[in-house]
């Protein structure tokens, strides 16, 4: 009965990708000594390791999206706030204030045109996608190959690790996303769509917290009221 | 030897083929709108309409909720249960969830329709959308959608839909399913999370309570494997007309059990202490036996089917029908030696028939009454009075003993009633007094009588039923399923666009807060019709390209890149019809809004939250082959109706015995003296149920009636047994050993978890006994005394 939400969700379910430098991990105790190393994991098993090993984290991010139907990018900047396993708010500022909660396996967007609610597993492609995302935080190799092709390149001082779905559907959205860190930091995540459009988000003033209780979710994550 | 013969070779045949009627044709039914009236009065059409849906493929769903163990056992159990029952064969489908291919249909076939698809009221709303502000508005939500973290999926589809009316479409859709179901792991989960929901229809109707039973039977057997797998934890609810039809049936066959096997019991004991020999009794159930027989097949040949309260009924005859046969037993044993059953018969016959024939007029009225159920009732009770006496006045004087005598009960009855007459007589002044007495307690009953403002009272389903039936329907949307409009046409465009109509009122209602929402066909298919206006208002709109292109250059676009945009183009496909839906996975979805109302197509919307039931109502008026259906509203309006006619034809029913007893005796102290006892025990009968607070319903009425007919009979053959005490006597003991086996069956009936059941046993349990202890007083305080025989 349910309306198929389609294609915005699976859409919903690029972005709620990309919005997400958490998502599912698996819980267990942090260990800030690892999760502060900076030390470039040499694999990326030894990566996955160390971003499960987050409990929840708030940044400052700056998008830039550069779209082909725009004559100039679109700029805006905002918080991010994770906790595990996949509860993500992203509170945009500038230009306008919005806001995007995923939580709960639903999707909400608010900002001035109203407020519209996804169920992201409506669909088990776009489950499938979100999940594999957990996938790389929560260091589930195996899953992950079975959806994407993976490309890990440690640098001098940073990392580097780039998805190209398998699933032809979703390929004909999304060309290939990328993440670059310095140790459990993910300081640039980068969507490349396959009509050529880019959006490239910077983290800066990354925190590392512990984990939340229940409670502190529930308040932490809910929309500012409109 | 051949004169005892005769009337079994006539009889034989035709049990047997009464027999073979009532076996292949049994068919019991157990709704309510057979009993609501067939007029052609709005509230009748909608009742029609109900009824039809309750026999359509709608009638047919059982909504399935599994709760309790974890999402991910629930959600395999609801594959488990779905597969399970689709191998059964007992079900036509049986829907868990939507998945990828439903999504992938929505797009296939919405978005290249999407020039079909502007609006409810398109020459309005297309228009609106390319005045300026609203395309600067437009073209602003577009930037900010393309800025948004779903941008990707947005940028796909704005060159060729850059007013967003697709992905605007799909969410209205969603929004309309808001607070509804969700799909989870691939499967249908309520609001809460905490149950997975199934929709299950099954092949069979589901009054069709045998087939029903095997239906529940898989679904048990099923649920339990689940648990055996998934944990014992699971719980299953469900929602549906076919539990509430299969627990009717089972709380009416086990009263019409209890009460035939008690009554049986004691009707036994009655005759063994009454009778000489048990032969009395088996000859007393032979013209009961093919009396039941010939109502039941008379009822399933004339209507099809019987209803519960019907067959009730019938055993209730068991009660009445036996006093034909004990009047006749009597007085053969009581009559002088040497009386054959011949002469016995003679003496009783007619007030045996008058008797039959003022119980019939009295249920006839209700042959006339436009409630289908209360005409079944007529025929059958008819019909089985009839032929039981007709059976007992054939059938039994040739197998009776050829010489009666009384038994000790008997005798010993005779002379202590012997005494009553003259000592009666002596006291006519007592006996006025009584009277006059027991006209009191009618005045005193008579202002608080109250009826049930409603039928809610005679609703199926116990509290637990309706409660568990409450919840999984809350779970699949709150969805008020006692509310419902249904758009009718000849063919399916013409209820399409009925439903367009709606749709465009409903939106109205929700706006001015009459209504929470609605769930319609509209939304994802409206009419040929519609769809094409909505093409031809895009045309209309002057310059509507150059306008667009413009308030997208102004909002920052790169204007080129929409100059070739599909939106202005013809569309590559002609309108979304059913045909196109039903060959995809979306089929499931609208299936739950059509119906087919024999031959006619009809599409249904279910409303939620109704704020205002008249506003709702006098929105929907003007609109042509639409029914409003509010269930409450609807039976409330009708049972106002039919308790009006109840009255009417119980005092039509009670004028026509009046003239029948008056024609046959042309005296009204006499027609007076056969008829006072009957309507003053009815009416005591109702004013102490209303005087023990007990709310009447339509049923009490009913049993006004039945106490009215059997009352009747008994100031009747008091009356006929006028000429000497001997025979008023015996008359008076056959009314007693009546009167005694009718209290104990509708007495059984008054203690009946069924609240119909009840209300009838209640009223003629109390009236019939008062009648009897009535008529010899008032034939005492009317008749003028007759000179004792001696």
């Amino acid at each position: 009965m349910r309306s198929s939400s389609a294609y915005v969700v699976a859409s919903a379910a690029a972005l709620s990708l990309l919005l997400t430098a958490g998502a599912q991990a698996e819980d267990g105790p942090a260990a800030p000594a690892d999760v502060e190393s900076s030390q470039v994991p040499a694999s990326v098993d030894a990566l996955l390791a160390q971003l499960a090993r987050v409990p929840s984290l708030r940044a400052h991010f700056r998008e830039e999206k550069r779209i082909q139907l725009l004559r100039q990018p679109l700029v805006s900047e905002g918080t991010l706030v994770f906790a595990r396993p996949n509860w993500v708010l992203r509170l945009t500022e500038s230009p306008e204030p919005a806001a995007v909660l995923l939580r709960d396996g639903t999707l909400t967007v608010q900002d001035p045109g109203g407020r519209r609610v996804l169920q992201l597993d409506a669909s088990p492609l776009l489950r499938g996608f979100v999940e594999c995302f957990a996938y790389v935080l929560s260091g589930e190799r195996a899953a992950l190959e079975r959806h994407y092709r993976i490309d890990f390149q440690a640098r001098a001082d940073s990392w580097l690790l780039r998805l190209t779905p398998r699933d032809p559907r979703l390929l004909r959205m999304v060309k290939q996303l990328s993440f670059v860190g310095q140790g459990a930091h993910v300081t640039r995540m980068e969507l490349l769509e396959t009509s050529g459009d880019v959006t490239g988000m910077e983290f800066s003033q990354v925190e590392f917290g512990p984990a939340l209780s229940p409670a502190e979710k529930q308040r932490l994550f809910s929309l500012p009221a409109r | 030897v051949a004169s005892l013969s005769r009337p079994w070779l006539l009889w034989l045949p035709i049990a047997a083929l009464l027999a073979w009627v009532v076996v292949t044709r049994w068919q019991v039914s157990t709704a309510i709108t057979r009993f609501l009236p067939d007029s052609q009065s709005e509230e009748r059409e909608a009742a029609e309409v109900a009824q039809r849906l309750v026999a359509s493929e709608l009638g047919r769903v059982l909504v399935l909720s599994m709760g309790g163990a974890d999402a991910g056992a629930r959600a395999k159990a609801s594959r488990g249960l779905a597969a399970d029952l689709l191998r059964s064969g007992l079900f036509e489908s049986v829907r868990t969830g939507l998945d990828d291919s439903a999504q992938e249909a929505a797009h296939a076939l919405y978005f290249p329709r999407r020039q079909y698809l502007l609006g409810a009221n398109p020459e309005r709303d297309v228009s609106a959308r390319f005045e300026p502000l609203a395309l600067e508005r437009g073209a602003s939500e577009l930037r900010r959608r393309l800025g948004s973290p779903m941008g990707a999926l947005y940028a796909r589809l704005a060159v060729d839909d850059p007013l967003l009316t697709f992905t605007t479409r799909l969410e209205r859709l969603q929004a309309l399913q808001a607070g509804g179901l969700q799909v989870r792991d691939g499967v249908f989960v309520d609001p809460s999370g905490e149950n997975v929901l199934a929709f299950a229809t099954s092949r069979a109707a589901a009054l069709d309570t045998r087939a029903q039973l095997a239906v529940m039977a898989a679904i048990d057997a099923s649920f339990e494997r689940q648990q055996r797998e998934q944990g014992n934890d699971l719980r299953l609810e469900m929602a549906g007309v076919a539990p509430f039809a299969l627990e009717s049936e089972r709380l009416i066959r086990a009263d019409v059990t209890r009460v035939s096997l008690f009554s049986s019991i004691a009707l036994l004991a009655l005759f063994l202490v009454v009778f000489p020999g048990v032969r009395y009794l088996l000859l007393a159930w032979l013209p009961l036996g093919l009396g039941m027989l010939a109502a039941m097949a008379a009822g399933l040949l004339v209507f099809g089917q019987l209803h519960g309260i019907t067959l009730a009924f019938g055993g209730v005859l068991i009660g009445v029908g036996i006093d034909y046969p004990v009047h006749l037993f009597n007085h053969h044993c009581m009559a002088p030696p040497g009386h054959t059953p011949a002469e016995s018969l003679r003496a009783v016959q007619r007030p045996l028939w008058l008797g039959a024939i003022t119980t019939v007029a009295g249920l006839a009225g209700l042959a006339w009454t436009a409630f289908p159920g209360f005409r079944e009732i007529a025929l059958f009770s008819s019909v089985g009075v009839l032929v039981t006496l007709l059976a007992t006045t054939t059938l039994l004087p040739p197998l009776m003993p050829a010489s009666g005598r009384a038994t000790r009960v008997q005798s010993w009855s005779v002379r202590r009633l012997a005494q009553l007459p003259g000592a009666l007589a002596e006291r006519r002044g007592v006996a006025r007094g009584v009277l006059c007495a027991v006209l009191l307690l009618p005045l005193a009953g008579w202002p608080r009588l109250r009826f049930e403002s409603s039928l809610a009272g005679l609703a199926p389903g116990s509290p637990a039923l309706r409660a568990e039936d409450r919840r999984v329907r809350e779970q699949v949307g709150g969805m008020d399923s006692g509310r419902l409009v249904v758009s009718t046409g000849d063919d399916l465009q013409a209820a399409l666009r009925a439903n367009d109509g709606v749709a465009a009122a409903l939106d109205a209602a929700v706006v001015a807060g009459e209504l929470g929402g609605f769930q319609s066909l509209s939304a994802w298919l409206p009419s040929r019709a519609l769809q094409e206006r909505s093409l031809g208002a895009l045309r209309a709109v002057p310059d509507a390209r150059g306008r667009l292109l413009a308030a997208l250059e102004n909002a920052g676009f790169e204007a080129n890149a929409f100059a070739h945009s599909a939106f202005f183009e013809p569309p590559s496909v002609p309108p979304l019809q059913l045909s196109d839906l039903r060959g995809s996975p979306l089929n499931e979805v609208v299936r739950p809004f059509l119906a087919d109302l024999r031959g006619r197509p009809a599409i249904v919307t279910h409303l939620r939250e109704v704020r205002d039931p008249e506003a709702l109502r006098r929105r929907l008026q003007p609109l042509a082959a639409v029914v409003y259906l509010d269930q409450q509203v609807m039976l409330t309006a009708l049972y106002a109706e039919f308790r009006q006619r109840a009255l009417e034809l119980t005092g039509v029913g009670l004028l026509a015995v009046f003239a029948i007893v008056w024609l046959r005796y042309r005296s009204l102290r006499a027609t007076l003296s056969a008829m006072l006892p009957a309507l003053l025990s009815g009416a005591c009968a109702l004013s102490l149920l209303a005087l023990a607070q007990v709310p009447l319903n339509l049923l009490h009425l009913l049993g006004l009636l039945l106490t009215l007919g059997i009352g009747v009979d008994y100031g009747i053959f008091l009356l006929e047994a006028g000429s000497g005490s001997r025979q008023w006597v015996s008359t008076l003991v056959g009314i007693v050993v009546a009167c005694l086996s009718t209290a104990l069956s509708f007495g059984l009936l008054a203690s009946s978890g069924v609240p119909a059941l009840r209300a009838l046993g209640q009223v003629v349990a109390i009236g019939v006994p008062l009648s009897l202890l009535l008529a010899p007083v008032v034939r005492v305080a009317l008749m003028p005394p007759e000179p004792a025989d001696g």
